[in-house]
């Protein structure tokens, strides 16, 4: 019961990680990229329609990432060069992915609403032999999808690359000081830049977790994940681990929600406010914690 | 000259974000020319569409100006969405249960009380910001995502019509819906109302002492507190002044239109009201012409839709690009240096 | 010609975010292994001239010869290549990172891709040992005094191979002990065989420590040569081009009598946002026509102080009376009305706002009182011909009342700020570093307002990390060390500079003394 619960939190817990550990380096370059849930959906529509055209997983979550990536480009240049509001440019990129994606399934596949890949090649679920024997751990460290086991390690390559490199100092330089980085020769420009291309880049693996383990498309499937990650971003602080905690939290909002679904007789609208009710009550919990007694 | 700048950058935003649409459309339709001629004449060519496209700047005007008065106390309301629809329930539920009373009455205390509800919803988000400063932008936007599946879950289920096809409240008695104007459009008083609501609002943010406090708290919050102004008060009453324009946009369009609340009706008037007020620059008389571009922008598309092949949601695109573009401040400078770099070849 | 190690010549600037020409060819001839002076005034262009020269600011005009060659560069990297490096005024660290981190940003060092701190850390020990710079390179930035951040500013710049070492106001923010410890640095380095171009408005120290100088005025070089063809007077007189007695000393003991009490503070405690304490056990006294002047180094719990008497920070402990009414629990606004007045340390973030008008400036602490407003809606009339009679009076120098105050002159930035604040009639001023970054002419304005509220009868408590300033106001001296107020002493000429220094360093404490006596 309880393994498949975290079962179930680490699945849910997935797309939520990944948009974070993008949202992160673009937090750790100084700016809030509130685009990460139009990249998420964006990248949910295309990389299981190119998926399905293709035939070929891999080519669908490139394609996906591809076209986050390139939302990410957009973002960092209106917000970089052409000195656009950054948060604008996150709601245009929300806003953009909203109408785009509705107009692409409409145009390509016929339909406005949730469009089944059937042909597509769904995303397995990956056994590790020998772990999924081990009773109880088994069900917790085994029986995900490829993304999944992704996640955790590109968790793990972020933290090595952000406290452990000349990069991740650069990065974390520009987004507490940019003075400081620029008079010893750092390029804010193209750290920012990176972070945001970056950023995209998760955002779209993100995406292709929500729409591939499916084999479908919903419109607005994404559903506030992208900003509970960047919710999950603040509350990290800037560090790895706590990203993966709060976005574990996250996950289990959103299993918890499900759980009681099947078993309880509770409305599911109610019971679909608890991901986002969770996440507003950390954030404000998070918010006195760090104020303490400071009055205004 | 500042303004003449602004001008400027705004013409051009709005020009890009026109090309690229005429650019969808001709990738997009089988006949472009009709399409097109669809898109941009379409919404004047008779006063049933015209009508409609003023009626769909209604709720545009407001929820802009709801977010204008926000955006100048530096604030982003992105609950605005949720707003819109939570009022617009709690108008419905009243107007279906305080029937006895007098209409005109009954109008004034759903207004009230349905404008209100919104006005809280984001009151919350500007208390938590000033108590704790929790991120406005953030939490005002999760109280959203919870509200709207709140009203979604009323009008799905306890408040839900039987009669109804889809999920939509009963209606509300047809005495209390605001005259029509150009009918068959469905163009209704209720953009007096709003024209009305513009110039008070003008009023209060350019000529009040609490105006001059959001205005001043928005432009630098230490010099704001350090010169007496109550920084918490005005970021909680700003917000909450926000909300209640967001109410009264839900409200108003369920008595000009629809009479009912319907699920999910609201799609958009909160984001697009956040566009109108970043092309008007937060200036409550400029929320009107910019409420009318997007609403031409709606209008020329769902014409567009009827009359040719294209999909309505090529609005959405080309609003997108004025999203991306309004802010930029940078345009003007890059078009120049573009044009330089032409001429230098 | 060839005997110059580097020459600046005919440079221009004109920055594009305000349209100001900040040089209009200047030049700059520096000779190898020589400590070289830049002086001017504020706003004479020196900073812009070093910022050009290390690749942090293009220039718009002009040539940069180093060692014989012509150097064009456009970014800091390149500067340090070149050997040019720059410890600016306010320092560039990391606050979050360690020395060492800070001092290899940049150009860290790596061992299959990852940060190898180790090789890092002992060139930083090594280079220690040559300067004389001991520093501990594990330690968080955060935790080191402003002495010590300067150390390591200066040892990023030699990690770096600096050849050419520019240092920007590096006094400004140090105690006379810091001052002698870099001056002896600078000698060392000096010896090493570095040029050094040290930039200051302090002409004590720019005779004693420096070989050749340069006078900057209005972003052009008025004259260049060796220090001992010039007295202090002299290069006085070409950085203002005209000779202005800015001090003016009050009469200390022309009082014999203890003025009446304004303005009572009683064993206040502060606490900052991370609850550390920054403000303990302030008792302070002002009374009526009576300057006290505040000495201390920068955050030693000045802004704490000033901050909780204006109501802006919540105090966690004591009582505020002001003219025998308890103040401690009132709002800002509340405060004001009771007749505090305060001209803060951050003139551009609190003291104005910047990207508001004149207008809105001068009339954002009174828009709501009956002569400019009315149930609630703004009088427009009043509150101009109000606003014009201020600019006047104060003769603030604006094309505009409807021009943003951040398009005007520091100077008058701070005409804007006093003239609201003075013309309130206020009781008791809370002034802090009034004349920060001022020229002379704004400097001797806001002393002849400070010494016009005196004579007023006024009450005033002035803040200044600038002991001339001080010692030349005050009746009453306060030191504050850590949070403490250490020392509380009766201006007169026998009160040396070297005493307060003592007391700002923390090195001598006479306040539990003066608590009996009282």
């Amino acid at each position: 019961m309880i393994e498949d619960f975290i079962h179930t939190t680490i699945t849910m817990m997935t797309p939520i990680l990944l948009a974070a550990i993008g949202g992160l380096y673009t937090d750790l370059s100084g700016m809030l990229n509130i685009g990460l849930e139009g990249m998420m959906l964006i990248s949910a529509f295309i990389s299981v329609y190119v998926t399905s055209i293709t035939q070929n997983i891999l080519l669908g979550i490139l394609a996906g990432i591809g076209i986050s990536v390139f939302l990410g480009f957009v973002m960092g240049y209106l917000s970089l060069k052409l000195r656009a509001n950054v948060f604008v440019a996150g709601l245009a990129t929300n806003l953009f992915a909203a109408g785009i994606t509705v107009f692409l399934s409409d145009n390509l596949c016929g339909s406005k609403g949730t469009v089944f890949f059937q042909d597509a090649p769904k995303l397995s679920v990956i056994e590790i032999p020998i772990i999924d024997k081990i009773p109880f751990f088994g069900r917790i460290f085994s029986g995900y999808n490829a993304l999944t086991y992704l996640s955790i390690i590109l968790l793990i390559v972020s933290f090595y690359l952000i406290f452990r490199t000349p990069y991740g100092y650069h990065l974390r330089a520009v987004g507490k000081n940019e003075k400081t980085a620029h008079s010893v020769g750092i390029s804010i420009f193209r750290h920012r830049m990176i972070a945001f291309l970056v950023s995209g880049l998760f955002a779209g693996l993100g995406g292709a977790a929500l729409s591939l383990p499916l084999q479908t498309f919903v419109g607005g499937m994404t559903n506030g994940r992208g900003w509970i990650a960047l919710v999950a971003v603040v509350l990290s602080q800037g560090n790895p681990i706590g990203l993966f905690i709060s976005s574990f939290v996250f996950g289990a909002a959103s299993a918890f929600s499900n759980t009681l679904q099947a078993l309880t007789a509770l409305s599911p609208k109610l019971l679909l406010t608890l991901p986002f009710v969770i996440t507003l009550v950390a954030m404000i919990i998070y918010s006195v914690r760090r104020n303490k007694s400071y009055e205004r | 000259m500042n303004r003449g700048l602004n001008l400027i950058k705004t013409l051009i935003t709005i020009t890009i974000s026109l090309v690229i649409g005429i650019i969808t459309i001709v990738l997009t339709s089988s006949e472009p020319l009709t399409a097109i001629d669809a898109f941009f004449r379409g919404p004047f060519s008779n006063s049933y569409f015209f009508g409609n496209m003023l009626a769909s700047s209604i709720p545009l005007i407001l929820t802009g100006l709801a977010a204008s008065v926000a955006f100048s106390a530096s604030n982003f309301n992105l609950g605005l969405e949720g707003q819109v629809y939570f009022s617009a329930l709690v108008g419905t539920y009243l107007a279906v249960n305080l029937s006895s009373l007098p209409a005109f009455l009954l109008i004034i205390i759903v207004l009230a009380v349905s404008s209100l509800a919104g006005g809280l919803l984001a009151a919350l988000s500007g208390y938590l910001k000033a108590k704790w400063n929790v991120n406005e932008l953030i939490s005002s936007l999760l109280v959203s995502y919870t509200i709207i599946y709140v009203t979604d879950f009323f009008v799905e289920g306890p408040f839900k019509d039987p009669m109804a096809g889809f999920s939509a409240s009963p209606y509300f008695s047809n005495d209390l819906m605001l005259s029509k104007i150009l009918p068959p459009s469905q163009l209704h008083t209720g953009i007096f109302i709003a024209v009305g609501i513009v110039i008070f609002m003008y009023f209060v943010c350019k000529k009040s002492n609490l105006g001059f406090e959001i205005y001043i708290t928005g432009r630098n919050k230490h010099f704001s507190k350090y010169a007496g102004i109550s920084i918490g008060k005005i970021m909680v009453i700003s917000m909450m002044i926000s909300g209640i324009l967001a109410g009264l946009a839900g409200m108003i369009d369920v008595f000009g239109i629809h009479g009912r609340v319907i699920r999910g009706f609201s799609a958009g008037y909160g984001w697009n009201g956040i566009a109108v007020a970043l092309i008007a620059r937060s200036n409550p008389i400029l929320v009107i012409p910019a409420a009318l571009f997007f609403a031409f922008l709606e209008s020329g598309a769902n014409v567009g839709s009827l009359l040719s092949d294209i999909t309505p949601e090529v609005a959405r695109i080309i609003q997108s690009v004025v999203f991306y573009l309004v802010t930029a401040e940078g345009l003007l400078a890059f078009i120049k240096s573009r044009k330089k770099v032409k001429t230098d070849d | 010609m060839e005997e110059y190690i580097l020459q600046m010549k005919n440079i221009h600037k004109i920055y594009e975010s305000n349209n100001v020409a900040a040089l209009k060819g200047a030049n700059l001839l520096v000779k190898k292994s020589r400590i070289h002076a830049l002086v001017g005034e504020n706003g004479a262009g020196k900073t812009t001239m070093m910022k050009i020269l290390c690749g942090i600011e293009p220039k718009n005009d002009g040539e940069i010869v180093l060692d014989g060659k012509k150097l064009s560069i456009t970014d800091p990297r390149q500067g340090f290549k070149h050997g040019l490096g720059m410890v600016h005024q306010h320092f560039r660290l990391i606050e979050d990172f360690t020395i060492a981190e800070n001092i290899a940003l940049g150009i860290e060092k790596t061992k299959a891709g990852f940060i190898d701190q180790e090789t890092v850390e002992e060139k930083i020990c090594r280079l220690s040992n040559e300067s004389g710079l001991i520093v501990t390179p594990e330690m968080k930035v955060k935790n080191l005094s402003i002495g010590e951040k300067q150390k390591v500013e200066i040892l990023r710049v030699l990690y770096r191979g600096a050849k050419i070492i520019i240092l920007d106001e590096p006094t400004s923010v140090l105690t006379e002990q810091e001052t002698e410890e870099l001056f002896s640095t600078i000698r060392t380095l000096k010896n090493q065989g570095k040029t050094i171009i040290f930039i200051s408005h302090k002409l004590g120290e720019v005779k004693e420590i420096s070989d050749d100088i340069t006078i900057l005025r209005n972003g052009i070089t008025v004259e260049s040569g060796n220090i001992r063809s010039y007295t202090k007077e002299r290069i006085s007189y070409l950085m203002v081009g005209e000779e202005i007695n800015i001090y003016r000393k009050t009469n200390f003991n022309d009082k014999k009598e203890k003025p009446e009490t304004l303005l009572e503070v009683k064993s206040l405690y502060v606490n900052d946002q991370e609850n550390a304490e920054r403000v303990s056990d302030a008792n302070i006294t002002v009374g009526k026509g009576e300057i006290v002047g505040i000495a201390g180094v920068a955050g030693n719990g000045q802004l704490y102080l000033t901050e909780s008497l204006m109501g802006l920070v919540k105090p966690r402990k004591g009582k505020i009376i002001l003219c025998n009414e308890e103040i401690t629990h009132l709002t800002v606004r509340q405060r004001r009305e009771a007749g505090l007045s305060y001209i803060p340390e951050d003139r551009m973030k609190v003291g104005v706002s910047t990207s508001s008008s004149v207008l809105e400036n001068l009339i954002a602490t009174r828009y709501y009182k009956k002569d400019f407003s009315n149930k609630g809606w703004l009088n427009y009339g009043n509150t101009l011909s109000f606003v014009k009679s201020l600019v006047e009076k104060s003769r603030i120098k604006t094309p505009s009342l409807n021009i943003k105050v951040g398009m005007l002159s520091g100077g008058n930035i701070q005409k804007v700020i006093i003239s609201r604040e003075f013309s309130s009639d206020p009781q008791l001023l809370i002034v802090c570093e009034p004349t920060w970054g001022l020229d002379v002419r704004s400097i001797e304005f806001v002393y002849s307002s400070l010494i016009k509220m005196k004579e007023k009868n006024k009450g005033i408590l002035l803040i200044s990390g600038n002991l001339d300033e001080i010692l030349n106001l005050s009746d009453r001296i306060l030191v504050m060390y850590g949070g403490k107020i250490v020392a509380s002493l009766e201006n007169s000429s026998k009160l040396t500079r070297a005493e307060i220094g003592e007391y700002m360093m923390g090195l001598r404490s006479n306040e539990k003394k003066v608590c009996k006596y009282e």
